[in-house]
């Protein structure tokens, strides 16, 4: 009988030993990235879109950097789902990322947040060496060195003048902005996926309206003026795919 | 009975607690010189045989080094590799090695707008700079190669190049008892194959590395730019000049292709990375070089077509020509950088800022 006693005693405390997180282990987070004008594709090709100021566009270029990309709880909990993500809409494999989700511990809800670009902490000339973006995205040092947050580029007006929307760090300057939003995590389902939204248009209006032109990475006011649109309404989480 | 109950049950829990054993990957054979003692996945590296490794330091500003598991730079290798380079061994008459169109004194290109294979045919591509490209993603104007290896193997056989068989080659090379030998000496193999071949290039040509220019000496403060260099560099990494965004970085390129507005209108003589991907909106793009010894490696662009540095700056001081897939980073179609003849001058002075003299001489 003690024998007994001593066995299921042992074996109580081996499955208690076991990682506290093993129910978590499994879980996933996907989030997928999404881009459109105002509900319409992006158009590479014909002047499908327009802007605020009444201009006809097109996109052949966007790439753009989120940092710092977490998963908040309101039970103080958070989670990094990744350090750096970069974005380019011809590279399919930029599209996503998946993250587990070992540490999330229960709250009753939870904010997704990330910094679009790099903050001045991070945006440092040579940083990144190794990754993917380090020769597509350097910002030059005269212009305040680090890497661009966003190329967004394409035709404007008629299929020869060209347009080149860049936000970055001008003369050393944070124009990086934080994002936050509510997040519908479900901690009955395994893996979940979500789908970040970029509406270009957007980034032209709300509260400034801006006209497409070249020559922006020195130009600091309209520099300013795009990091307050993003901040407005760029972004959103749209729905919820169950899996 | 219920003890050795137990005593499974218990051995059952502890195994199922167990974390899986990370996976280390590595030569695992006991009898290889390189076996590594905690590896549990072999990756194919091992050799059996005594090589010098030769280590890469990177440069400053630079990624680590792009090098494949099973091609690691060897003493032995690379001197097989640059042995093979200048042996016109390679050509079906054995009259034209690599060297033979990258020529040395020009950063391992050529100074002729094309160049002429061994049954006299003219190609019709500039023959690309050897130069830092073990930090390449992609190899050939058009990207048609993903590794130098790769590269490698196209030239002997290209009927306006070298035009031989890869058959023809390996005999011709295992019939060498120099080479027998430094083939045994570098990669342990009795049979001298194609693959081998390309692997001791591919290594010579990672040794190919130029960071020791004035530009690099004046980063380093061991010596300052004079006042039109500087503005030169100023200009290069303006939004007046805009070189930076295709030319950036230490490596002075951006590993990605580009229609950088040569060519008019929707036909094209040469489609570039189309050629590669099938894809039309990739027509006329062709892969930025590095601007490092652009002194030396004239002449220029895909084709050639520019004889110097100020037809390149005049080219994008014009705007160059509107056609559906030139780049948007060219903003000014048929305006351009309306730079002044000083400025120009100044952006030439930087550009040759960039040669390193003992790259050419010293190799």
């Amino acid at each position: 009988m003690i024998k007994n006693i001593f066995f299921m005693i042992l074996l109580a405390l081996l499955i208690s030993s076991c990682d506290p997180n093993d129910e978590n282990l499994n879980k996933k987070i996907l989030i997928n990235f999404s881009h459109h004008v105002d509900g319409q594709e992006l158009s590479s090709e014909n002047m499908n879109h327009t802007n605020l100021a009444g201009e006809s566009y097109n996109v052949k270029t966007l790439k753009y950097i989120l940092s710092d990309i977490r998963l908040l709880g309101d039970n103080k909990t958070e989670i990094l789902l990744k350090d750096i993500h970069y974005v380019d809409i011809d590279d399919a494999s930029t599209s996503f990322f998946e993250s587990n989700l070992v540490e999330l511990g229960l709250s009753t809800s939870y904010y997704l947040s990330f910094t679009f670009g790099l903050d001045s902490n991070m945006n440092i000339t040579n940083n990144y060496v190794n990754e993917s973006f380090h020769t597509t995205m350097a910002w030059p040092e005269l212009m305040g060195g680090g890497y661009h947050y966003m190329r967004l580029e394409g035709a404007y007006q008629n299929d020869s003048t060209f347009y080149n929307t860049h936000t970055g760090p001008t003369m050393g300057m944070d124009y990086s902005f934080s994002f936050t939003e509510g997040i519908n995590i479900d901690n009955s389902i395994e893996n979940q996926e979500f789908l970040l939204s970029m509406n270009l248009n957007n980034w032209y209006q709300n509260p400034n309206t801006i006209n497409l032109a070249d020559g922006i990475m020195m130009d600091m006011p309209k520099q300013m003026q795009l990091m307050n649109n993003g901040m407005t309404d760029v972004f959103y989480l749209q729905g919820i795919l169950d899996k | 009975m219920y003890k050795g109950v137990y005593k499974i049950i218990i051995c059952t829990l502890l195994l199922s607690c167990q974390e899986d054993l990370p996976i280390i990957q590595g030569c695992t054979d006991i009898n290889a010189s390189n076996w590594i003692s905690g590896a549990n996945f072999d990756d194919g590296s091992c050799i059996y045989y005594q090589t010098t490794p030769y280590q890469i330091i990177t440069p400053f500003g630079f990624p680590d080094m792009i090098v494949p598991v099973n091609n690691q730079l060897t003493v032995e290798g690379i001197e097989l590799g640059k042995k093979i380079f200048n042996d016109p061994i390679l050509s079906a008459n054995n009259t034209l090695s690599c060297s033979g169109c990258h020529i040395k004194d020009n950063s391992f290109t050529n100074n002729t707008r094309f160049s002429t294979g061994i049954d006299n045919i003219e190609g019709s591509r500039n023959a690309s700079a050897l130069i830092n490209l073990g930090w390449n993603t992609s190899f050939n104007w058009d990207g048609s190669a993903n590794t130098l290896e790769e590269q490698a193997f196209e030239p002997v056989t290209n009927p306006i190049e070298m035009h031989d068989t890869w058959v023809n080659v390996e005999n011709k090379l295992n019939n060498d008892s120099t080479y027998i030998n430094l083939f045994k000496n570098a990669f342990g193999i009795d049979y001298i194959d194609s693959n081998h071949v390309v692997k001791a290039l591919a290594q010579f040509e990672r040794t190919l590395i130029s960071v020791n220019s004035k530009y690099d000496k004046w980063i380093r403060q061991e010596l300052q730019l004079n006042s039109s260099e500087l503005n030169g560099f100023a200009i290069f990494n303006s939004e007046k000049g805009d070189c930076f965004h295709c030319h950036g970085t230490e490596m002075f390129m951006d590993n990605s292709f580009h229609n950088n507005g040569l060519d008019p209108g929707f036909k094209f003589n040469d489609l570039g990375l189309a050629y590669v991907t099938g894809n039309p909106l990739d027509n006329a793009k062709f892969k930025t070089p590095t601007l490092r010894n652009i002194e030396y490696s004239a002449p220029y662009m895909h084709d050639g077509r520019f004889s110097t540095l100020e037809e390149v700056i005049e080219h994008y001081n014009s705007g160059g020509n509107y056609s559906n897939t030139v780049d948007p980073l060219m903003k000014k179609i048929g305006v351009g950088l309306q730079l002044t003849n000083t400025e120009k001058q100044d952006l030439i002075n930087f550009l040759k800022s960039l040669s390193e003299a003992d790259f050419i001489n010293n190799l």
